[in-house]
């Protein structure tokens, strides 16, 4: 049977993840059709200057930068999604211009991977701790009749122990305290 | 017994990462490194693109229905080396006009028209120029730089790629070569 406390919290887990999946997919999915601008823009992020190599096609201003996003505004415009546009250029100068690595085939390992493992981790993580509790301390009969015991010989001995008590000699520490009894 | 309870998952899941890391070794070791489409850096072998745009000098021109051999040269009158490589040109176009067997067309890379036809007038050349169709020709080509010729053969196939300058005596031996191919 679980305490009320344990109840508590697994209600706010509950509504904590329903929260974080909501906002996530409000957010995935709340985006609105871009504009054939921004994806245009969008994609020549994604791709390397054929010419210079070390910028994309966005930031380039060279003669193959600016054919290769002429032929992107093209496709887009013919209807091409935005992974055969991407195939499109990469069949012209190679899948290496693609600075992103494709979402499908072999390389959208790359991108399902890290999701994977984090499941997994996440998981392990809940197995092999998911019966954790912090380390706490009950207060046993025994406990409670020592503390009588030392209590009473406190107060019929005047603070002596004559020997005559089975019970052991109280701490002092255990008697004085009042919040003895609190877990 | 609880220790032998969680050795086991920890092993279970070290076999697992290591059987993934292992298969995915096997991937990348045997994998085509060229990726999934040909790019034009491989349009060697293959047919060539037709080539787009204006005609801004000569007569038009159907590179698919032509039965000689063709250079088709990729240029720019601010291009050093083109402007080197163009008596070479010229006198190749010469020639081969009278024996018939071989011409050359260019294609301006990211040029005003006009300041290439003005440019062949000064420097002569009677050939076939076709404007940069806003690079898409390039494009198709896998052009990423100037000066850069295709050789195609009358088959229609791309025999040689020849990036920078060309020579006359250069153009020959291929064509000779390859004459005696089945290209």
């Amino acid at each position: 049977m679980t305490s009320p406390a344990a109840s508590r919290r697994k209600v706010l887990w509950g509504l904590l993840a329903m929260v974080v999946v909501g906002a996530l997919t409000f957010g995935t999915l709340n985006q609105g059709e871009p504009s054939e601008g921004a994806r245009a823009r969008a994609l020549e992020e994604t791709i390397r200057c054929p010419q210079c190599r070390s910028q994309s096609v966005a930031q380039s201003d060279t003669p193959s930068a600016r054919g290769v996003s002429t032929v992107i505004r093209d496709q887009i415009a013919a209807g091409r999604t935005d992974e055969e546009i991407r195939d499109f250029v990469a069949s012209s100068y190679g899948r290496e211009v693609l600075l992103e690595p494709s979402g499908s085939g072999f390389s959208g390992l790359v991108w399902a991977l890290p999701v994977v493992m984090i499941v997994v981790a996440v998981a392990g993580l809940v197995y092999r701790f998911g019966d954790w509790r912090p380390a706490t301390t009950s207060v046993t009969a025994a406990d409670r009749s020592l503390v009588a015991a030392a209590l009473n010989a406190q107060d019929g001995g005047g603070g002596s122990n004559d020997g005559t008590n089975d019970a052991p000699e109280a701490d002092d520490s255990m008697a004085a305290d009042p919040d003895a009894d609190r877990v | 017994m609880t220790a032998r309870r969680r050795t086991r998952p920890t092993l279970i899941a070290a076999v697992v990462v290591g059987a993934v890391v292992a298969l995915l070794v096997v991937l990348l070791a045997t994998r085509d490194p060229s990726g999934d489409k040909p790019s034009s850096a491989n349009l060697v072998g293959q047919r060539a693109p037709a080539v787009g745009g204006d005609v801004i000098l000569g007569q038009t021109f159907d590179l698919g229905a032509s039965d000689r051999w063709v250079v088709v040269n990729f240029f720019a009158t601010w291009c050093v080396p083109c402007i080197k490589e163009h008596p070479e040109l010229r006198s190749f176009s010469v020639a081969h006009e009278e024996t018939g067997d071989a011409r050359v067309i260019s294609v301006v890379y990211d040029q005003d028209p006009d300041v290439v036809r003005e440019w062949f007038e000064r420097n002569g050349g009677d050939w076939t120029v076709f404007d940069s169709d806003e690079g898409r020709t390039a494009f198709e080509w896998g052009v990423t730089g100037v000066p850069e010729s295709y050789l195609v053969a009358p088959t229609g196939v791309v025999v040689e790629r020849i990036v920078g300058g060309v020579t006359q005596p250069y153009l020959d031996q291929l064509i000779e070569a390859y004459s005696g191919s089945d290209s």
